[in-house]
This record gives structure tokens, C-alpha cells and sequence, in this order.
């Protein structure tokens, strides 16, 4: 089991009242699995992505990622548990503005101090693996959505996550440019990496093998 | 890693070019200004700082009840080394009143040439200060009569590069003519209050004999006494002991007059900043503007390094998104910090290379205002502080953004929202007010400044100095070829008037007696300052005679007449009406003598402005010789006329070079330290102007970036432009005007404490405040006014479209 998510609340205080954007979340997540989070806007869906990606806390429950107890851990040793088993794809990308294709790729490997050999190896890889070899120095400024998007995707994979938490991936793209995403991710659950989607559209939901709806921050 | 760092650093300063550039420079200007003018506190501290045992060499001064004087009399030095036996040496220094210039002619006459600060001094002088000889030996030096010792400059002048040792040089003066032996040559390396050209020997055939009179005569301080005390000797009790000293030798005397007289040290290394009494040797420096510069220097740094500080933090929230995918991507904290450190030094060396070039293309420009030789490179361990100074504020200035930024939670900043907290922003806004506060101030105090300085020029000084031709006379015939000069002159029509004396308005007096009149005793006798002249002098200066008349061509008529001015008049006990033909006394020792009053000008101020006026006479100069010859021109054909009077000039006086200088600019020489202070106020108001704007546009594009949604949600709920931009501006000016309240006051008080100079001077007015209030504001307006315009007019649509 890769992870697993026991009686989850999270609330925020707002003059004096409790709003739940959390209430009573448990799901277990096994490897391999490609799961779709849905729900309306408000739901709680992007809240719960990011406390499955320890960006957030939460206030009461229990959370488990592969045997650690991430709600007993301190800051540090939950970055470090992110950083080693978790790739990110956002919505806008997030891609820096100032760094070519292939310095982004590179980065996530500079804050894990690998040398610089190795670096050159996995980004030739990955920039090879997505047939963006020939966009490799241009900035992201110069691609397509759907382009950068997949230089978001190979950032994501370029430290061999276990588990890759993408929120709303398409949700900026065309329909042809999300449909070539969704097939990636398709392809990458098939070579064993666990994925975790936000989502709003019911046809990108149906790649993954298990929906979990929210609603009000409940699971429905 | 640090690739990746320097890559993202250059790339971020690139794409931002105008606020990087700003920035930058803004930097830059403040580590420029600052490095001059530390070098220029260095070079003023740097005075009298290389004597042998200067801690133990000091000079001794006068205090009486009314003011101080560097100067003592003549006995005092013999008498003290007699007295004392703590005194290693000591060492007596004459500057000769009313000469200030000395012609210098070599033996076959053909070089001859005007030189100033000529200084006579006695054989102990070397002993006492320390001085390095280039020719010659400072143990052996003026130890004979008849001896001098040349600056460095001034045997070039005349012997070039020859080793001038031995060699003779006529020095005339307009007590006659001397011929010299060159004892050696000094260099000019060392920086003294004493900026000598000339040291001659006391011992001579013409002031020495004067200076031999002196001797036992214990009423004229005129002799500057430097002496050094023997180790292990404390100044304190040597100064304990010179009340008894004064008692033994004038005590009587003293007792007689009524006064008191304190001699006490002083210092050597303390003159040149902290002494400023009558009769310096020179125009010396000023502690004061030491610590005015200091605390200058100190906040433009510091202003420009908040700016800086500002401008990177307000311009690293636009890198939040960037902060929290690396922290996403696996940054930690600390390379965050180092991350952004590392761009705000790179950012500062920048600056650093921009603000040496300032300073060496600025070098020039200031040294001229300043009136020094300052290099950037004569203190090498200055630029090793300046470039540590540059990386301190890199770091300073590098760790609020570099923390601020680092502790966001990725997830916020991710989403684009950066709230920032109202302390921050008041913090911002409280620097800018800051910054403003003191330009305000600089503008306000170079307002006063400014007017003062139009108020001297223009202020009716009660004689005429535009246009007065003052040539040098030292000529031991110059008594005889005056008439003949004068009249040779006067055919020439544009030459209206012309005389001949030893003073004239704003040099500095140095004769003097203490007449009384008919109903008065010695006890309460007018000192009164006294100029010696010829004919014509009161017309030609345009002084108003209101009563009596001027002196006659003929010498001998007037040789015990005075013109003296309302003041002297008033304080002898008389009135301009009944002061015609009654008699004035002076008493030299036992001898007393009397003048007649012919004639009462009206006061006028013969001394710079800084001084009210004072008992002032004019008596004749008889046969002794003149000092300056002084014509009225017309105002036509000035350099013809001057040409015209130079020709006439080269047949009467062959022997004397035609030199000339315009009154109004010696004059003016009274308010060079003013000037200096004036144009270094305004190049600071500039500055602090500029760094000031750049503290504002720094605010106003944080806060319009900061505002953009705002902005957009009213344009589409029908806000106009005109409205928004006023908004916007409004919370501007607020600023600007707390600035202007808090400076007004400040600015009062310091313009104030600066006119205290002065005893003639303008009062601070309600118009100036109005005018600077208005200049800031325009000034605010010229800085935030695009970017709040812009910010107004851009599509909304654009800035309410969500992430």
C-alpha cells in the first residue's frame, strides 16, 4: 500500500466560524493505481491533492505514505518524503519563466546534488522520452500550453516519483493537447506509476482505474 | 548550482532592465557619493598628522574676555623657554600684517614673480614642526640671517629642476627689499594648517628689524608660538602654570587696561579642524562640516542601500511563483537565502564598479569645489572599505528578501496570492517618508542657502566693488611714481578714479590702535582697525562722506589727520556733525599722541558680512609705501583698458610684474567657505533627490503591482481613469507632504544655526516652504505619475484574469 488516509479534517477559521474544507476523508491508495479526485468548484479536491502532496497539513486524522506516519513528522522530514517520492504537475504549469526547457528539467535534480554528468544523462532521457529534444533550449515563453505542459509532466518524472499528484493538468489545454496529456499519463500508470488527477471532466477521469468525488469537502 | 544561480540572476536582471537599472544605480550614486566624501573627511583629518612627536607639540593661544587669539606676543616664546625648563623647544612664526604678497626677483632680475603665503619664522621653527626637505637639511636650515627655505612649487617656479641651494633670491615686500640665501627646499607632501610657500628667516635686514623691536614689547600679539614639550611632561600643568608666567611680565600692565588675558594650548593636530580664532594663519577647516559630511555620507548610504533593499524585495514578489516551484521542486530554506544573497551581491558589485567609475569622472569636478588633489587611489585601504562596505549591503540588503521570500509556503505563493501584511507596507512607506524627509530638508536648507548667498552679493555694502582694479604695489618707489602712475592713468577716459593704500575692503586688517576722544581716557578707548591711504581713496571706493573731506594730494598736510567712520565716531563720543576738526588720542606705552578727525564716512563694511561693522579710520598713508594700487574702471572695454593700464603700468614701475585681481572676487574670497558649503549642499540635494525618487518609484511600483486587481475591479465597475490615477496619486502626495511637515521645522532649525554666521543675514520666510513643498511635489508627481498612469489605463480585463 502506498498510501493511506484515515478520518482527514481540515477546517479554517473565519470570523469566529469553522469552515471544514476537509471532513472525515479516508482512502487507501495502492501502487499502481491511477485515481481522479472530482467534484465541483469548492468541493475540497485541490485542498486534498495537496495534503496527499504534503504541501498542506491538516488538522486531525491520520496519514500514512509508504509506513511513515506523515502526520507525526516534522517539516523537514516531510519535504524530504515529497521530494523523494512525489512529482507535482500543476494546471498553469509552473514552469520558470527565466530557464530554458532543459535547465528546467534540470532542476529538481540540482536540489538533489547529483553531479553534473548524471543531471546531463537524465535530461538528454527525459527530453528523449517526450521528443522534446529539439525544443530543449528554448524558454517556456516560446511553447505551446500542451508543450509546456509536457515539459511540466517531464520535470515531474525526471526524479523518478512513485507517485505523481497532477491538479487540473489539462485545464489550461485545447482538447487535442489534453487528450495527448491524459495518453502520457495513461502510458506512465501503465509503466507503474501511481497517479493521482484532479479533475473536472468526466472523460478524463475515465483513464484512471477509481474516482473518489468530493462534495463539500466530503467524500460522496 | 551556483551556475544555475548566476544564469537566473542575469537572466532576472536582464529581462527586468529599467528596475534593475534603477536600481543599480541607485546604488551606485550612493556609493559614489559616499567614497568622495570619505575621502574627502580622510583628507581633512589627514592635517598636521606627520610632525615628530606631534602629540607633544602645541601652539599657544590668547583667550580675553571678548574673543581668542591664535596669535601671542613677541617676548613670549624667549621667555617661555627661559621660564620653562618642560619646553624641548619652541619655535615663534610671523605672518606680516598686511602683506600678502611677496615679489620674488633672482639676481640678474629676470624672473620675477608675485608669490602668497610667505611666513617669517625663527631658527628653532624646523625643531619644533616637522618638514621634509627635498634640498638642504631641516637641523641646519635658516640657522644664519638672511636665509629662506622654498616650497617645493615655488623653486620650480624659479629654479626648475636645479638644485637650488645657496643660490640668492631678492623678496621685496612694501617694507623694502631684502636679498635671501636659499637654505633648502621642502615638499608639499605633508598637509599643514601652515600652507607655506615661504619660510624666511626672522633674523633679516628689513622686518627682522621690526621684529627686533618687539622684544620686551608684550601688547602686540602678532607672533604665532608653536613649542614642544618634553616627554613625560603634561600639558595640563604646563597650562596651569602660565597664569603666574603672564602675571610676572604683564600683570601691571593687564591691571592697568582693565583685561584679562588667558594663555593656554592647543593642540597641534587639533588646529587645522577645531580652531578658528582671529588672526589664523589660514583659512582652516571645520570640525562642523566633518560631522555634517560624516552624517551625510552616512545617510545617503544607508538610504541608498534601504532603496536597494526595497526594490529587490518589492521586485523578488514577482519571483514568488518561482520561490515556491523550487521549493516544490526540493529547494530547502537555506538555499533559497543563498540563492537570493548571492543575486543582491552580484547586483552590488555591479554597483560597486559603476561607483568607482563615478567617482573618477566626478573626481575632477569635485576637487575643483572642494579645493583639494584627492585620487581615489591615495588610500588604498579605502577602496578594500568601499568594497566591503558594497559587500555588506549586498548581504543587508540581499537577507530581507532573501528570508521574506524563502519562508513562503509554496502553496500560497503558488496561487498567486501574496498578502502582504500592513506592517510591511507601513515600513515601506515610513522609508520613503524618511528619504523624502531629508531631501525636503537639503532642498529647504539650500533654499536658505541660495538666498543668503544672493543677499550677500547684492546687499549695498556701503562702498562700490564692482569694477575696482586692484593691482599689487610693492615697489620701493612706488610712493614717488604714484602720482605720475595715477595721472598717466587718468587721461585714459575710462578709467574713472584710481588711488593707492595698504587695506582694502575684506582683507583681512591687521593694523589697529585704540583712540579715545576728547572727553574719554585710555581707559575706555575704541579699538578701531585702521587702513592706511592715499588721495582720492574714499571717492574712488565710494565710500559716502558725510561730513569733513577726503586727504589731499599733499602728504605732509594730513600726516595727523583721520577719517573716521560713524561707528568710530559714535564710540569716541562725537556725532558726524560736531566730529570735524576735534582730536582723537592713542597711547603707545607711555607716549600718547593725538590726530585730527577731517572727515566721517558713512559705515560701511569693510570686513566680510559674517561681521557687523565696526570702529573703523582711514589716515594718510604719507611717504611709506602702499600695498595695492586700486582703479575705477567704466564699464566698456574692460580688456582694452586693462591692456592700456598694463603698458602705462610696464614704463612707471619696470620693476614690478603687472598683476591684477577684481575686488568683488577678492571680496568674495570672504564667503569661499560658504561657496564650497553651497555647492556641496546642492550636489547633495540633488542626490538625496535622486535616491529619494528612486525610493518613491520603487513604493509606487511595488504598490501599483500590488493594486492591479483593485484597479481592474473598479475600472469595470465604471471608475475613470482620471479618478484612479488621482486615487492612487493621492496616497503619494500624503507621503510627500508628512515628508514636507517633518523636514519644515528640522530645515528652520538648521538654516537658522547656519545663518548665525552671519551677522547681516536674510530671515527664513513662509514663501520658501511653499516653493520646496511645491518643487517635492512636482518632483513626486514626475516619479510615480507614468506608473500610476499606466497602471490606470491597462486593460482590466488582463489584470482580473485569474491564474
Amino acid at each position: 500500500m502506498l498510501l493511506q488516509l484515515n478520518n482527514i479534517f481540515k477546517w479554517v477559521k473565519t470570523g469566529g466560524q469553522q469552515t471544514f474544507l476537509l471532513k472525515d476523508i479516508n482512502f487507501n491508495v495502492e501502487e499502481g493505481e491511477f485515481i481522479s479526485i472530482m467534484g465541483p468548484s469548492g468541493s475540497g479536491k485541490t485542498t486534498l491533492l495537496n495534503v496527499i502532496g504534503m504541501l498542506d497539513g491538516f488538522n486531525e486524522g491520520e496519514y500514512n505514505f509508504m509506513d511513515e506516519s506523515v502526520h507525526d513528522l516534522k517539516e523537514k522530514h516531510r519535504a524530504d518524503l515529497y521530494k523523494r517520492y512525489i512529482g507535482f504537475v500543476f494546471q498553469s504549469y509552473h514552469l520558470l519563466d527565466e530557464l530554458t526547457v532543459q535547465e528546467n528539467l534540470e532542476m529538481p535534480l540540482l536540489y538533489k546534488k547529483l553531479k553534473g554528468s548524471e543531471r546531463k544523462a537524465m535530461v538528454a532521457d527525459m527530453l528523449d522520452r517526450f521528443n522534446i529534444v529539439g525544443k530543449k533550449d528554448l524558454f517556456p515563453t516560446q511553447l505551446s500550453g500542451g508543450q509546456q505542459q509536457l515539459v511540466g509532466i517531464a520535470r515531474a518524472l525526471i526524479s523518478n516519483p512513485k507517485l505523481i499528484l497532477a491538479d487540473e493538468p489539462t485545464g489550461n489545454l485545447n482538447s487535442s493537447q489534453g487528450e495527448e496529456i491524459m495518453g502520457i499519463f495513461k502510458e506512465l500508470n501503465e509503466e507503474g506509476v501511481t497517479i493521482i488527477q484532479v479533475t473536472h471532466s468526466e472523460k478524463n477521469a475515465e483513464y484512471g482505474t477509481r474516482t473518489i468525488n468530493l462534495l463539500d469537502g466530503r467524500m460522496v | 548550482m551556483i551556475k544555475n544561480y548566476i544564469k537566473i540572476a542575469w537572466r532576472n536582471l536582464l529581462k527586468n532592465k529599467l528596475f534593475s537599472s534603477i536600481n543599480i544605480f541607485g546604488l551606485a550614486v550612493g556609493l559614489a557619493t559616499c567614497l568622495l566624501l570619505i575621502l574627502y573627511i580622510l583628507d581633512e583629518t589627514s592635517y598636521d598628522k606627520h610632525h615628530v612627536d606631534g602629540d607633544r607639540i602645541y601652539r599657544v593661544y590668547m583667550e580675553s574676555e571678548d574673543n581668542s587669539l591664535a596669535t601671542t606676543a613677541g617676548p613670549m616664546s624667549t621667555e617661555l623657554k627661559n621660564e620653562f625648563p618642560e619646553i624641548e623647544q619652541i619655535a615663534t612664526f610671523l605672518k606680516f600684517p598686511n602683506v600678502d604678497k611677496f615679489l620674488l626677483k633672482d639676481k640678474s632680475l629676470e624672473k620675477k614673480l608675485y608669490e602668497t603665503n610667505g611666513y617669517y619664522v625663527d631658527s628653532t621653527f624646523f625643531q619644533v614642526l616637522s618638514y621634509d626637505f627635498k634640498y638642504g637639511n631641516a637641523n641646519t636650515a635658516l640657522k644664519k640671517p638672511n636665509t629662506i627655505v622654498l616650497s617645493e612649487e615655488t623653486a620650480f617656479k624659479f629654479f626648475g629642476d636645479v638644485n637650488p641651494i645657496s643660490k640668492t633670491i631678492e623678496v621685496e615686500t612694501p617694507y623694502g627689499s631684502e636679498i635671501y640665501t636659499i637654505d633648502g627646499v621642502f615638499k608639499t607632501d605633508n598637509k599643514s594648517h601652515i600652507n607655506a610657500k615661504l619660510l624666511i628667516s626672522m633674523k633679516n635686514g628689513g622686518i627682522g628689524n621690526w621684529v627686533d623691536s618687539q622684544e620686551g614689547i608684550w601688547g602686540n600679539n602678532l607672533f604665532h608660538t608653536y613649542l614642544k614639550l618634553k616627554k613625560g611632561s603634561s600639558e595640563l600643568v604646563f597650562e596651569e602654570k602660565l597664569p603666574a608666567f603672564v602675571d610676572r611680565h604683564i600683570g601691571e600692565q593687564l591691571a592697568a587696561m582693565n583685561v584679562e588675558r588667558r594663555y593656554l594650548l592647543q593642540p597641534i593636530k587639533d588646529i587645522y579642524l577645531k580652531s578658528n580664532m582671529m588672526w589664523e594663519i589660514d583659512q582652516n577647516g571645520s570640525m562642523t562640516y566633518i560631522y555634517i559630511f560624516s552624517a551625510i555620507a552616512a545617510f545617503l548610504l544607508i538610504i541608498a542601500c534601504i532603496n536597494f533593499m526595497n526594490l529587490s524585495t518589492a521586485r523578488s514578489e514577482k519571483r514568488a511563483k518561482e520561490v515556491g516551484m523550487r521549493k516544490v521542486l526540493g529547494a530547502n530554506k537555506n538555499s533559497l537565502v543563498f540563492q537570493f544573497l548571492g543575486e543582491s551581491l552580484l547586483l552590488c558589485l555591479i554597483s560597486l564598479v559603476i561607483a568607482i567609475v563615478l567617482v573618477m569622472l566626478f573626481m575632477p569636478f569635485f576637487n575643483d569645489i572642494t579645493n583639494k588633489e584627492l585620487v581615489l587611489t591615495q588610500y588604498p585601504s579605502l577602496l578594500i572599505f568601499i568594497g566591503g562596505l558594497a559587500l555588506i549591503t549586498g548581504l543587508l540588503s540581499g537577507l530581507y528578501p532573501a528570508f521574506y521570500l524563502s519562508s513562503f509556503k509554496p502553496i500560497t505563493v503558488l496561487k498567486g496570492k501574496l498578502i502582504n501584511t500592513i506592517s510591511a507596507k507601513n515600513i515601506r512607506k515610513g522609508l520613503v517618508v524618511f528619504q523624502f524627509t531629508i531631501s525636503a530638508a537639503l532642498i529647504l536648507v539650500g533654499g536658505v542657502i541660495w538666498q543668503q548667498m544672493e543677499f550677500l552679493q547684492n546687499k549695498d555694502m556701503g562702498f562700490k566693488k564692482e569694477r575696482q582694479l586692484l593691482i599689487p604695489y610693492s615697489n620701493p618707489n612706488a610712493a614717488e611714481n604714484y602720482s605720475t602712475l595715477k595721472n598717466e592713468l587718468l587721461k585714459d577716459p575710462n578709467i574713472l578714479s584710481a588711488t593707492a593704500g595698504d587695506a582694502y575692503p575684506g582683507i583681512q586688517i591687521l593694523s589697529d590702535t585704540s583712540f579715545y576722544g576728547e572727553e574719554q581716557t585710555n581707559e575706555n578707548a575704541t579699538w578701531t582697525r585702521y587702513a592706511q591711504v592715499l588721495d582720492d581713496y574714499t571717492q574712488t571706493l565710494g565710500y559716502t562722506l558725510i561730513a569733513g573731506r577726503d586727504f589731499t594730494k599733499n602728504n605732509t598736510v594730513d600726516s595727523l589727520s583721520l577719517i573716521l567712520n560713524e561707528t568710530a565716531v559714535r564710540k569716541v563720543g562725537y556725532t558726524a556733525e560736531t566730529a570735524i576738526g576735534k582730536r582723537v588720542f592713542y597711547e603707545r606705552g607711555a607716549i600718547k599722541s593725538e590726530m585730527e578727525i577731517i572727515g566721517v564716512v558713512k559705515d560701511f563694511n569693510f570686513k566680510s558680512l559674517h561681521e557687523p561693522i565696526d570702529a573703523y579710520a582711514l589716515a594718510s598713508l604719507g611717504d611709506n609705501q602702499p600695498s595695492y594700487f586700486i582703479a575705477t574702471l567704466n564699464d566698456q572695454n574692460l580688456a582694452a583698458t586693462i591692456k592700456s593700464i598694463e603698458s602705462v603700468w610696464n614704463k612707471v614701475n619696470p620693476d614690478t610684474p603687472f598683476e591684477y585681481t577684481f575686488l568683488d572676487e577678492r571680496f568674495n574670497t570672504n564667503y569661499k567657505a560658504e561657496k564650497q558649503t553651497s555647492t556641496v549642499v546642492y550636489g547633495f540635494m540633488l542626490i538625496a533627490i535622486f535616491i529619494a525618487c528612486i525610493g518613491l518609484f520603487g513604493l509606487a511600483s511595488f504598490t501599483t503591482e500590488q493594486r492591479k486587481k483593485e484597479v481592474g475591479i473598479r475600472r469595470v465597475l465604471g471608475a475613470s481613469i482620471f479618478s484612479i490615477t488621482s486615487m492612487q496619486l493621492k496616497d503619494f502626495l500624503r507621503l510627500v507632504m508628512l515628508a514636507m511637515l517633518v523636514a519644515s521645522p528640522l530645515a528652520w532649525f538648521l538654516g537658522n544655526r547656519w545663518l548665525e554666521n552671519f551677522a547681516y543675514r536674510i530671515s527664513i520666510g513662509w514663501q520658501l516652504f511653499v516653493a520646496a513643498a511645491f518643487v517635492a511635489i512636482l518632483i513626486a508627481f514626475i516619479t510615480v505619475g507614468a506608473q500610476v498612469f499606466k497602471a490606470a489605463i491597462a486593460n482590466p480585463v488582463k489584470s482580473l484574469r485569474a491564474e
